[in-house]
């Protein structure tokens, strides 16, 4: 007969990531976006003795509980979500921003990290639009009367 | 100096072949973007294989490394957090949402085994794309604009 423990997540510490949902075998933890709150859920008892999404955690937030049989529940864990500087879309947690700030500031120059607070899709556009600007450049030097 | 895939945003019509391209190469994924800002420029996104690269940087199981030939991604190693998505300053690290992993471009690492350029740069029918080092890039760029003035005002041999 195989273990039946019990997740739980520690809710200060998960900066929703999601890498547990991506790794777990058996689909038992799932996200929902609800405006500007990201809702990771997950059922509390797992019958797998299996330890996939404590290993991948990067936070490391994931402990397993022994938990009796009958023991059945859902639990949630609830992170508000950063707005896009440009289309004010909720893209990325709150958490994963200020990692990601954390992480790259030392490495790159912290001044020059401004698109940290940008949608994927709204650094796509500020990219394009660098290049229509050199495009303009150019086209308007073909065209004049020189 | 390690081979990149150069855009020149100035011969791009926006036929979009090279997303097709590379959805064909990487299963209804395209990792090359076609951006049209102000309706009439088309801008086509690619990875810039950054050295260092943010992506790189934050990956936390090191699927990611950066080096001479550009940024690879290891799937076994990606556990799908995503932070290398949102560590991206061009927008342009891609989620697998049935693999429920990272997914970039790799310069068609399997096309340029076999000796052949990556699939939007041969695709490419307006040859905004180029596969190569930063030089001989910019060779390109000069010969076209030497031929554009002698087009312009053609010198016939003996007249220097």
């Amino acid at each position: 007969m195989s273990k039946i423990q019990n997740l739980v997540i520690d809710p200060d510490r998960c900066i929703g990531c999601q890498a547990c949902i991506s790794v777990c075998p058996s689909g038992l933890i799932s996200s929902e976006n609800e405006g500007s709150v990201l809702r990771v859920q997950f059922a509390t008892t797992c019958s797998e003795e299996c330890t996939r999404c404590a290993d991948e955690c990067s936070e490391d937030v994931i402990t397993f509980m022994p938990a009796p049989e009958s023991a059945q529940g859902f639990t949630a864990v609830c992170l508000d979500k950063a707005q896009c500087s440009e289309c004010r879309s909720y893209y990325v947690t709150e958490k994963m921003a200020s990692k990601l700030r954390a992480s790259l500031s030392s490495h790159f120059d912290p001044d020059g990290l401004e698109w940290i607070s940008m949608c994927p899709s709204c650094r796509r556009k500020a990219e394009a639009s660098q290049g229509t600007r050199t495009g303009l450049i150019n086209r308007s030097l073909l065209t004049a009367d020189c | 100096m390690s081979k990149l895939i150069f855009a020149n945003f100035e011969r791009c019509t926006n036929c979009l072949g090279c997303e097709v391209a590379c959805q064909r190469e990487n299963g209804d994924m395209s990792h090359i973007r076609v951006v049209l800002t102000e309706d009439r420029f088309a801008t086509p996104l690619v990875c810039r294989q950054c050295d260092p690269a943010p992506c790189a940087s934050v990956c936390p199981t090191r699927a990611l490394a950066s080096d001479s030939s550009g940024v690879r991604l290891d799937p076994a190693k990606c556990n799908g957090c995503t932070l290398c998505v949102y560590a991206c300053p061009f927008g342009m690290m891609d989620f697998d949402k049935d693999a429920k992993k990272a997914a970039k471009c790799d310069l068609c690492a399997a096309r340029l085994a076999d000796g052949r350029e990556p699939a939007c740069v041969v695709t490419c029918p307006g040859s905004a794309l180029y596969y190569g080092d930063y030089e001989g890039y910019a060779a390109i760029g000069r010969h076209r604009a030497s031929a554009r003035i002698l087009r312009a005002q053609p010198i016939k041999r003996g007249d220097v």
